[in-house]
């Protein structure tokens, strides 16, 4: 093998990596025998280093790791030796649940069990799947996730600032959470779903007011095949500034 | 399924490295840190599904490019400058010429070219993978990686060679 043909060998040979790489030996070889090609070949390791140390210098946020920590998706948060119960719970619960559904013949997937559900979940402890000021981003981060994205949000919604979003679940269809909070920091939340997640959705797109625990109060409407449920900390009043 | 120790270890493991080849591709730092939690969300929710834990990594960089693609196309922006085939004529540029160029200046360069020459090209120098692993987490032929990684570099390096010879004091 002459110089040239090693060079074309060697031109990605990485010294610390590809040492055992069969398709190197006969230019390694090449190499032990030609010093002028060894010298070709420490210059390139040393250009490659260099690049290499540029790539690995690229600063990181430092908040990132926190980031992604936090908005880590709830349903894993359990530990490892706790799985096995969980899961045979989660058996039993399925078999409960499907006993209680036969004798009652009762479904609970309606309005009124999904918005005292939203408001339940936003009134005590939850994680957001992305954390962003970008409205964009949130609907790109809703859409690349599966879960709804080509809603519409009230005009007035703009005068708030986002804070993020999680994806969530209902009666298997899946549900975006979006969260706003607005000058006086108050916090707003906007769920969005399918209409045909809830068989008795609100039809109308204009909004119904419905007061809940803890001082909640949620607007509904439909509109363009997704049912919309703004909840907040307030009155009726308040809440209708941001429809 | 990991446990919340695991998932902490590997986003500290892991967080850094995705973060410089997102950024690498994308030029932008939102976009780096938002295909960089991307990943670790999907890992949490999809991880349990992976049966060898030694790819682990190699699983991480493969969900972050695959994410980073669909980033692409969901802005319809899939252009970049076609390489010239590779010549036989190699560029050599002095290892002096890429101290006067800071990461920024590299990875806007890396930014000029193709994507499909960019993904292998940061892997090739920023990780200890190897020509296979790159490969897999592509998901192309060997060779075809092998032959973007050498036209990539050549054509890296030129830019390299061209952006020092322009700046002040640059070689000549």
């Amino acid at each position: 093998m002459n110089s040239r043909d090693a060079k074309q060998i060697l031109w990605i040979y990485r010294a610390g990596t590809d040492r055992d790489e069969p398709q190197f030996a006969d230019a390694l070889s090449a190499m032990v025998r030609d010093s002028e090609l060894r010298r070709w070949v420490e210059q390139q390791d040393v250009v490659f280093q260099a690049v290499r140390r540029k790539l690995s210098g690229i600063d990181v946020p430092r908040d990132l790791r926190e980031k992604i920590v936090r908005q880590r998706p709830i349903e894993h948060s359990t530990t490892q030796w706790l799985r096995p119960v969980l899961q045979i719970a989660a058996v039993l619960l399925v078999f409960a649940s499907l006993t209680t559904f036969w004798l009652r013949s009762h479904p609970k997937n309606n309005f009124a069990a999904y918005e005292g559900y939203v408001t339940r979940l936003v009134s005590g402890k939850y994680h957001m799947s992305y954390e962003s000021n970008d409205r964009e981003r949130i609907r790109l981060f809703l859409e690349r996730n599966q879960a709804p994205a080509q809603y519409a949000l009230p005009p007035a919604l703009t005068r708030t600032t986002a804070l993020g979003c999680a994806t969530l679940s209902w009666s298997g269809n899946p549900v975006s959470m979006l969260c706003f909070t607005d000058a006086q920091q108050r916090k707003l939340w906007l769920f969005v779903t399918s209409r045909d997640s809830i068989p008795d959705s609100p039809r109308k797109a204009t909004p119904s007011f419905e007061q809940h625990a803890k001082g909640f109060v949620s607007a509904s409407w439909t509109a363009n095949g997704y049912t919309y449920v703004l909840t907040m900390q307030g009155d009726a009043q308040v809440l209708s500034e941001y429809l | 399924m990991p446990s919340d120790l695991d998932f902490e270890n590997l986003v500290t493991l892991y967080y850094r490295d995705l973060y410089r080849f997102a950024f690498s591709m994308t030029r932008s730092e939102s976009d780096a840190s938002d295909l960089t939690q991307q990943t670790f969300y999907i890992w949490a929710r999809k991880g349990d599904r992976l049966r060898d834990p030694a790819s682990v990594k190699s699983w991480l960089f493969t969900t972050l490019h695959r994410e980073f693609l669909q980033l692409l196309r969901q802005r319809s922006r899939f252009s970049g400058e076609e390489l010239s085939e590779m010549t036989d004529e190699l560029p050599s540029i002095a290892p002096e010429a890429i101290n006067q160029i800071d990461a920024r200046t590299v990875v806007q360069l890396l930014g000029q070219m193709e994507e499909t020459f960019r993904a292998p090209l940061v892997l090739y120098f920023m990780e200890d993978l190897s020509y296979k692993e790159i490969a897999e987490t592509l998901g192309v032929p060997l060779g075809t990686v092998q032959s973007r990684i050498a036209r990539g570099k050549a054509h890296l390096y030129r830019l390299i060679a061209d952006a020092t010879e322009k700046k002040p004091g640059g070689a000549s």
